[in-house]
Protein backbone atom coordinates (compact mmCIF):
# COMPACT_ATOMS: atom_id res chain seq x y z
CA UNK A 1 0.00 0.00 0.00
CA UNK A 2 1.23 3.42 -0.63
CA UNK A 3 2.09 5.12 2.59
CA UNK A 4 0.18 7.80 1.60
CA UNK A 5 -2.78 5.73 1.91
CA UNK A 6 -2.75 4.91 5.70
CA UNK A 7 -3.34 8.10 6.46
CA UNK A 8 -6.61 7.55 5.32
CA UNK A 9 -7.56 6.64 8.30
CA UNK A 10 -6.32 9.77 9.57
CA UNK A 11 -8.66 12.09 7.51
CA UNK A 12 -11.47 14.16 8.96
CA UNK A 13 -13.63 11.95 10.71
CA UNK A 14 -16.34 14.72 11.13
CA UNK A 15 -18.69 16.87 9.43
CA UNK A 16 -20.86 19.39 10.01
CA UNK A 17 -24.31 17.92 9.40
CA UNK A 18 -26.80 19.84 6.68
CA UNK A 19 -29.48 20.81 9.31
CA UNK A 20 -29.55 20.19 13.10
CA UNK A 21 -31.73 17.91 15.13
CA UNK A 22 -35.06 19.98 14.70
CA UNK A 23 -35.05 20.01 10.76
CA UNK A 24 -34.35 15.99 11.08
CA UNK A 25 -36.85 15.69 12.94
CA UNK A 26 -38.99 17.54 10.85
CA UNK A 27 -38.38 15.94 7.63
CA UNK A 28 -38.72 12.52 9.11
CA UNK A 29 -42.39 13.25 10.09
CA UNK A 30 -42.83 14.41 6.73
CA UNK A 31 -41.00 11.29 5.30
CA UNK A 32 -43.28 8.95 7.46
CA UNK A 33 -46.74 11.01 6.35
CA UNK A 34 -45.42 10.74 2.55
CA UNK A 35 -45.19 6.89 3.51
CA UNK A 36 -48.52 6.31 4.84
CA UNK A 37 -50.28 7.78 2.16
CA UNK A 38 -48.38 5.97 -0.17
CA UNK A 39 -51.35 3.35 -0.48
CA UNK A 40 -54.14 5.90 -0.49
CA UNK A 41 -52.06 7.79 -3.35
CA UNK A 42 -51.60 4.26 -5.16
CA UNK A 43 -55.69 3.76 -5.01
CA UNK A 44 -56.40 6.88 -6.52
CA UNK A 45 -54.04 6.55 -9.66
CA UNK A 46 -55.41 3.23 -9.65
CA UNK A 47 -59.32 4.83 -9.73
CA UNK A 48 -57.87 7.63 -12.29
CA UNK A 49 -56.44 4.97 -14.62
CA UNK A 50 -59.74 2.59 -14.30
CA UNK A 51 -62.25 5.97 -14.94
CA UNK A 52 -60.02 7.13 -17.91
CA UNK A 53 -60.35 3.63 -19.21
CA UNK A 54 -63.83 3.40 -19.22
CA UNK A 55 -64.13 6.80 -20.46
CA UNK A 56 -61.94 6.16 -23.54
CA UNK A 57 -64.11 3.29 -24.17
CA UNK A 58 -67.33 4.53 -23.95
CA UNK A 59 -67.15 8.65 -24.50
CA UNK A 60 -68.01 11.62 -21.80
CA UNK A 61 -71.54 11.02 -22.23
CA UNK A 62 -72.74 7.46 -21.98
CA UNK A 63 -76.42 6.65 -21.15
CA UNK A 64 -77.59 3.31 -20.16
CA UNK A 65 -80.90 1.80 -21.43
CA UNK A 66 -82.30 -0.79 -21.50
CA UNK A 67 -79.40 -3.02 -18.48
CA UNK A 68 -81.84 -5.74 -18.57
CA UNK A 69 -80.83 -6.45 -22.52
CA UNK A 70 -77.90 -8.57 -22.85
CA UNK A 71 -78.40 -9.83 -26.08
CA UNK A 72 -75.12 -9.61 -28.38
CA UNK A 73 -75.07 -6.39 -30.86
CA UNK A 74 -76.32 -7.22 -34.30
CA UNK A 75 -73.53 -8.07 -37.16
CA UNK A 76 -73.96 -4.75 -39.42
CA UNK A 77 -72.14 -6.32 -42.07
CA UNK A 78 -74.70 -9.22 -42.39
CA UNK A 79 -77.47 -6.84 -42.43
CA UNK A 80 -78.74 -4.73 -45.73
CA UNK A 81 -80.07 -1.55 -45.66
CA UNK A 82 -83.61 -1.97 -46.55
CA UNK A 83 -85.24 -0.02 -49.33
CA UNK A 84 -87.67 1.68 -47.35
CA UNK A 85 -88.86 4.75 -49.51
CA UNK A 86 -88.63 4.08 -52.91
CA UNK A 87 -91.76 5.39 -54.31
CA UNK A 88 -93.06 6.69 -51.01
CA UNK A 89 -96.02 4.03 -50.49
CA UNK A 90 -97.26 2.61 -47.57
CA UNK A 91 -96.21 -0.59 -48.42
CA UNK A 92 -92.56 0.41 -48.59
CA UNK A 93 -92.50 1.03 -44.94
CA UNK A 94 -93.31 -2.46 -43.67
CA UNK A 95 -90.08 -4.06 -44.82
CA UNK A 96 -88.44 -0.81 -42.82
CA UNK A 97 -90.59 -1.16 -39.53
CA UNK A 98 -89.94 -4.83 -39.75
CA UNK A 99 -86.23 -4.64 -39.39
CA UNK A 100 -86.57 -2.06 -37.35
CA UNK A 101 -88.24 -3.78 -34.73
CA UNK A 102 -86.54 -6.73 -35.33
CA UNK A 103 -83.34 -4.88 -33.90
CA UNK A 104 -82.05 -5.67 -29.62
CA UNK A 105 -81.64 -2.37 -28.37
CA UNK A 106 -78.28 -1.94 -27.32
CA UNK A 107 -77.80 -2.34 -23.25
CA UNK A 108 -75.09 1.09 -24.01
CA UNK A 109 -76.16 3.87 -26.35
CA UNK A 110 -74.38 7.51 -27.13
CA UNK A 111 -76.75 10.00 -25.84
CA UNK A 112 -76.73 12.24 -29.45
CA UNK A 113 -77.75 9.35 -31.04
CA UNK A 114 -80.46 7.86 -28.77
CA UNK A 115 -81.91 11.63 -28.95
CA UNK A 116 -82.50 11.86 -32.74
CA UNK A 117 -83.54 8.15 -32.58
CA UNK A 118 -86.70 8.91 -30.09
CA UNK A 119 -87.40 12.44 -31.92
CA UNK A 120 -87.80 10.27 -35.25
CA UNK A 121 -90.00 7.74 -33.32
CA UNK A 122 -92.03 10.66 -32.17
CA UNK A 123 -92.56 12.14 -34.59
CA UNK A 124 -93.42 8.69 -37.23
CA UNK A 125 -95.72 8.18 -33.76
CA UNK A 126 -97.59 12.13 -34.32
CA UNK A 127 -97.56 11.13 -38.10
CA UNK A 128 -99.60 7.84 -37.37
CA UNK A 129 -102.22 10.12 -34.78
CA UNK A 130 -102.37 12.69 -37.49
CA UNK A 131 -103.50 9.98 -40.38
CA UNK A 132 -105.72 7.87 -37.76
CA UNK A 133 -107.49 11.04 -36.99
CA UNK A 134 -107.87 11.99 -40.77
CA UNK A 135 -108.95 8.33 -41.72
CA UNK A 136 -112.07 8.73 -39.02
CA UNK A 137 -113.05 12.45 -40.24
CA UNK A 138 -113.17 12.58 -43.94
CA UNK A 139 -110.30 11.25 -45.68
CA UNK A 140 -108.60 12.83 -48.79
CA UNK A 141 -106.49 10.64 -50.36
CA UNK A 142 -104.45 13.49 -51.57
CA UNK A 143 -103.56 14.45 -48.11
CA UNK A 144 -103.39 11.10 -46.90
CA UNK A 145 -100.75 9.83 -49.63
CA UNK A 146 -98.88 13.40 -48.39
CA UNK A 147 -98.31 12.33 -44.82
CA UNK A 148 -97.92 8.59 -45.59
CA UNK A 149 -95.23 9.98 -47.70
CA UNK A 150 -93.82 12.16 -45.25
CA UNK A 151 -94.47 9.24 -42.32
CA UNK A 152 -92.46 7.19 -44.96
CA UNK A 153 -89.22 9.30 -45.07
CA UNK A 154 -88.96 9.76 -41.61
CA UNK A 155 -88.93 5.87 -41.23
CA UNK A 156 -86.29 5.95 -43.76
CA UNK A 157 -84.13 8.24 -41.90
CA UNK A 158 -84.99 6.32 -38.26
CA UNK A 159 -83.34 3.12 -40.07
CA UNK A 160 -80.63 5.20 -41.31
CA UNK A 161 -79.74 6.23 -37.80
CA UNK A 162 -80.64 2.58 -35.97
CA UNK A 163 -78.38 1.32 -38.82
CA UNK A 164 -75.34 3.47 -37.74
CA UNK A 165 -76.03 3.17 -34.13
CA UNK A 166 -75.92 -0.82 -34.99
CA UNK A 167 -72.21 -0.41 -37.07
CA UNK A 168 -71.23 1.89 -34.36
CA UNK A 169 -72.18 -0.69 -31.25
CA UNK A 170 -70.22 -3.43 -33.68
CA UNK A 171 -66.93 -1.33 -33.99
CA UNK A 172 -67.46 -0.90 -30.30
CA UNK B 1 -12.37 13.89 19.21
CA UNK B 2 -13.72 10.64 19.18
CA UNK B 3 -14.08 8.45 16.06
CA UNK B 4 -17.28 7.93 14.23
CA UNK B 5 -16.78 4.07 15.38
CA UNK B 6 -15.75 4.21 18.89
CA UNK B 7 -18.44 6.99 19.59
CA UNK B 8 -20.52 5.08 22.69
CA UNK B 9 -23.64 5.58 24.06
CA UNK B 10 -24.84 5.70 27.45
CA UNK B 11 -27.56 3.06 28.01
CA UNK B 12 -30.33 5.29 29.56
CA UNK B 13 -29.86 7.46 26.62
CA UNK B 14 -30.88 4.88 23.89
CA UNK B 15 -33.76 3.76 26.28
CA UNK B 16 -34.61 7.05 26.28
CA UNK B 17 -34.80 6.99 21.97
CA UNK B 18 -36.30 3.73 21.72
CA UNK B 19 -39.12 4.94 23.81
CA UNK B 20 -39.42 7.96 21.29
CA UNK B 21 -37.85 10.61 23.86
CA UNK B 22 -36.52 13.22 21.90
CA UNK B 23 -34.45 14.77 24.23
CA UNK B 24 -32.41 11.72 23.94
CA UNK B 25 -32.90 11.32 20.30
CA UNK B 26 -31.70 15.26 19.68
CA UNK B 27 -28.57 14.02 21.87
CA UNK B 28 -28.01 10.98 20.10
CA UNK B 29 -28.25 12.96 16.80
CA UNK B 30 -25.73 15.46 17.51
CA UNK B 31 -23.39 12.82 18.73
CA UNK B 32 -23.62 10.87 15.54
CA UNK B 33 -24.82 13.27 12.91
CA UNK B 34 -21.35 14.58 12.30
CA UNK B 35 -19.73 11.36 11.55
CA UNK B 36 -22.26 9.93 9.85
CA UNK B 37 -22.15 13.03 7.33
CA UNK B 38 -18.64 12.98 7.01
CA UNK B 39 -18.66 9.26 6.23
CA UNK B 40 -21.68 9.63 3.56
CA UNK B 41 -19.94 12.52 2.08
CA UNK B 42 -16.35 10.70 2.10
CA UNK B 43 -18.24 8.20 -0.48
CA UNK B 44 -20.95 10.07 -2.41
CA UNK B 45 -19.39 13.56 -3.73
CA UNK B 46 -22.82 14.86 -4.51
CA UNK B 47 -24.23 17.02 -1.43
CA UNK B 48 -27.80 16.72 -2.11
CA UNK B 49 -27.69 12.94 -2.73
CA UNK B 50 -25.21 13.00 0.26
CA UNK B 51 -27.92 14.73 2.47
CA UNK B 52 -30.91 12.38 1.42
CA UNK B 53 -28.44 9.40 2.09
CA UNK B 54 -27.54 10.63 5.89
CA UNK B 55 -31.27 11.50 6.19
CA UNK B 56 -32.23 8.19 5.80
CA UNK B 57 -29.50 6.93 7.73
CA UNK B 58 -30.92 8.88 10.47
CA UNK B 59 -33.92 7.65 10.34
CA UNK B 60 -33.08 4.11 9.74
CA UNK B 61 -30.77 4.51 13.24
CA UNK B 62 -33.64 5.56 15.59
CA UNK B 63 -36.23 3.01 13.49
CA UNK B 64 -33.80 0.47 14.26
CA UNK B 65 -32.62 1.17 17.45
CA UNK B 66 -34.52 -1.62 19.17
CA UNK B 67 -32.13 -4.30 17.01
CA UNK B 68 -29.19 -2.34 18.40
CA UNK B 69 -27.52 -5.25 20.89
CA UNK B 70 -24.91 -3.08 22.63
CA UNK B 71 -22.48 -5.57 21.24
CA UNK B 72 -20.64 -2.96 19.68
CA UNK B 73 -20.50 1.13 19.94
CA UNK B 74 -23.54 2.66 18.82
CA UNK B 75 -21.13 4.51 15.96
CA UNK B 76 -20.07 1.69 14.49
CA UNK B 77 -23.39 0.31 14.51
CA UNK B 78 -24.75 3.22 12.90
CA UNK B 79 -21.77 3.57 10.45
CA UNK B 80 -22.83 0.46 9.06
CA UNK B 81 -26.00 1.15 8.22
CA UNK B 82 -24.49 4.30 6.33
CA UNK B 83 -22.22 2.39 4.92
CA UNK B 84 -25.31 -0.08 3.41
CA UNK B 85 -27.36 3.10 2.43
CA UNK B 86 -24.49 4.34 0.33
CA UNK B 87 -23.49 1.20 -1.32
CA UNK B 88 -27.54 0.41 -1.88
CA UNK B 89 -27.18 3.98 -3.42
CA UNK B 90 -23.95 3.34 -5.70
CA UNK B 91 -25.85 -0.23 -6.81
CA UNK B 92 -29.33 1.62 -7.95
CA UNK B 93 -29.95 1.60 -11.54
CA UNK B 94 -30.48 4.94 -11.13
CA UNK B 95 -27.27 5.86 -10.36
CA UNK B 96 -25.43 3.80 -12.79
CA UNK B 97 -27.87 5.47 -15.33
CA UNK B 98 -26.68 8.39 -14.59
CA UNK B 99 -22.91 7.18 -14.67
CA UNK B 100 -23.67 5.82 -18.36
CA UNK B 101 -25.19 8.93 -19.50
CA UNK B 102 -22.04 10.88 -18.48
CA UNK B 103 -23.24 13.09 -16.38
CA UNK B 104 -20.40 13.85 -14.20
CA UNK B 105 -20.65 17.11 -14.08
CA UNK B 106 -21.13 16.96 -10.33
CA UNK B 107 -17.25 15.78 -9.77
CA UNK B 108 -18.68 13.28 -8.14
CA UNK B 109 -16.01 10.89 -9.96
CA UNK B 110 -13.03 11.67 -12.01
CA UNK B 111 -11.45 15.46 -11.11
CA UNK B 112 -9.78 17.12 -14.14
CA UNK B 113 -6.20 16.98 -14.62
CA UNK B 114 -5.48 20.60 -13.74
CA UNK B 115 -7.16 20.11 -9.97
CA UNK B 116 -3.93 17.97 -9.65
CA UNK B 117 -1.60 20.86 -9.95
CA UNK B 118 -3.43 22.77 -7.42
CA UNK B 119 -1.56 24.10 -3.95
CA UNK B 120 -2.41 21.87 -1.55
CA UNK B 121 -2.82 24.52 1.62
CA UNK B 122 -3.71 21.58 3.99
CA UNK B 123 -0.68 19.55 3.11
CA UNK B 124 -0.55 16.02 2.84
CA UNK B 125 -4.66 15.37 4.41
CA UNK B 126 -5.98 17.59 1.28
CA UNK B 127 -4.35 15.43 -1.09
CA UNK B 128 -5.45 12.32 0.14
CA UNK B 129 -8.57 14.34 -0.55
CA UNK B 130 -8.05 14.93 -3.93
CA UNK B 131 -6.43 11.67 -4.75
CA UNK B 132 -9.53 9.90 -3.61
CA UNK B 133 -11.87 12.37 -4.96
CA UNK B 134 -10.26 11.04 -8.12
CA UNK B 135 -11.77 7.76 -8.17
CA UNK B 136 -14.60 6.31 -9.56
CA UNK B 137 -17.72 5.80 -6.84
CA UNK B 138 -17.45 1.98 -6.59
CA UNK B 139 -13.72 1.92 -6.74
CA UNK B 140 -13.44 4.83 -4.00
CA UNK B 141 -15.69 2.63 -2.08
CA UNK B 142 -13.91 -0.40 -2.52
CA UNK B 143 -10.46 1.53 -0.97
CA UNK B 144 -12.50 3.28 2.02
CA UNK B 145 -13.84 -0.26 3.01
CA UNK B 146 -11.22 -1.92 2.43
CA UNK B 147 -8.51 0.10 3.95
CA UNK B 148 -10.21 1.89 6.39
CA UNK B 149 -13.02 0.31 7.86
CA UNK B 150 -10.98 -3.01 7.68
CA UNK B 151 -13.81 -4.96 5.57
CA UNK B 152 -11.89 -8.08 3.78
CA UNK B 153 -12.96 -9.00 -0.05
CA UNK B 154 -15.94 -11.40 0.84
CA UNK B 155 -17.50 -8.78 2.58
CA UNK B 156 -17.41 -6.12 0.08
CA UNK B 157 -17.63 -8.85 -2.72
CA UNK B 158 -20.95 -10.06 -0.97
CA UNK B 159 -22.47 -5.79 -0.03
CA UNK B 160 -22.05 -4.98 -3.88
CA UNK B 161 -23.33 -8.38 -5.13
CA UNK B 162 -20.73 -9.23 -6.79
CA UNK B 163 -17.81 -12.19 -6.85
CA UNK B 164 -14.36 -11.67 -4.82
CA UNK B 165 -12.34 -11.03 -7.39
CA UNK B 166 -14.29 -7.81 -8.54
CA UNK B 167 -12.97 -6.74 -5.11
CA UNK B 168 -9.83 -7.56 -5.73
CA UNK B 169 -9.56 -5.75 -9.29
CA UNK B 170 -11.12 -2.44 -8.31
CA UNK B 171 -9.04 -2.55 -5.09
CA UNK B 172 -5.87 -3.20 -7.58
CA UNK B 173 -6.86 -0.27 -10.28
CA UNK B 174 -7.94 2.11 -7.64
CA UNK B 175 -4.00 1.88 -6.41
CA UNK B 176 -2.74 2.14 -9.47
CA UNK B 177 -4.51 5.16 -9.98
CA UNK B 178 -3.74 6.55 -6.59
CA UNK B 179 -0.12 5.84 -7.92
CA UNK B 180 -0.51 7.97 -10.81
CA UNK B 181 -1.77 10.53 -8.65
CA UNK B 182 0.80 10.76 -6.02
CA UNK B 183 3.50 10.28 -8.99
CA UNK B 184 2.60 11.52 -11.94
CA UNK B 185 5.96 11.32 -13.51
CA UNK B 186 5.52 7.29 -13.11
CA UNK B 187 4.89 5.41 -16.73
CA UNK B 188 1.74 3.68 -15.36
CA UNK B 189 -1.66 4.54 -16.49
CA UNK B 190 -5.09 5.24 -14.99
CA UNK B 191 -7.77 3.19 -15.97
CA UNK B 192 -11.09 4.17 -13.73
CA UNK B 193 -13.66 1.95 -14.53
Amino acid sequence: MHPNLKRLRELADAEAPPYGYVEFSRRYSQRRTRHAQAPLRLMAIALAVVVAGWIMKHGLAPMMTDVASTSPAPQPQSQSLPQATAGGTPLLTVNAERWLNAQPHSAIVRVPTQMAVTELEDQIAAMDDQLNAMRLAQPHAQQVAMLQRDRAQLVKSLVQVRYAQILVAGVQ
Amino acid sequence: MTRLTEIRVAEGLIAGARRGDPDAQAQIYELLAPGLFALIRRIVRVRAVAEDLFQDTMMTVFEQLDRYRGEAPLGAWASRIALTRSLMFLRSPWHRARLSFGSLADAETILPASYRALPAPDGAALDIERALSSLTPTARMVVWLFEVEGWSHEEIARSFGRKVSFSKSQLARAHQCLRVWFEPETSQTCTPT
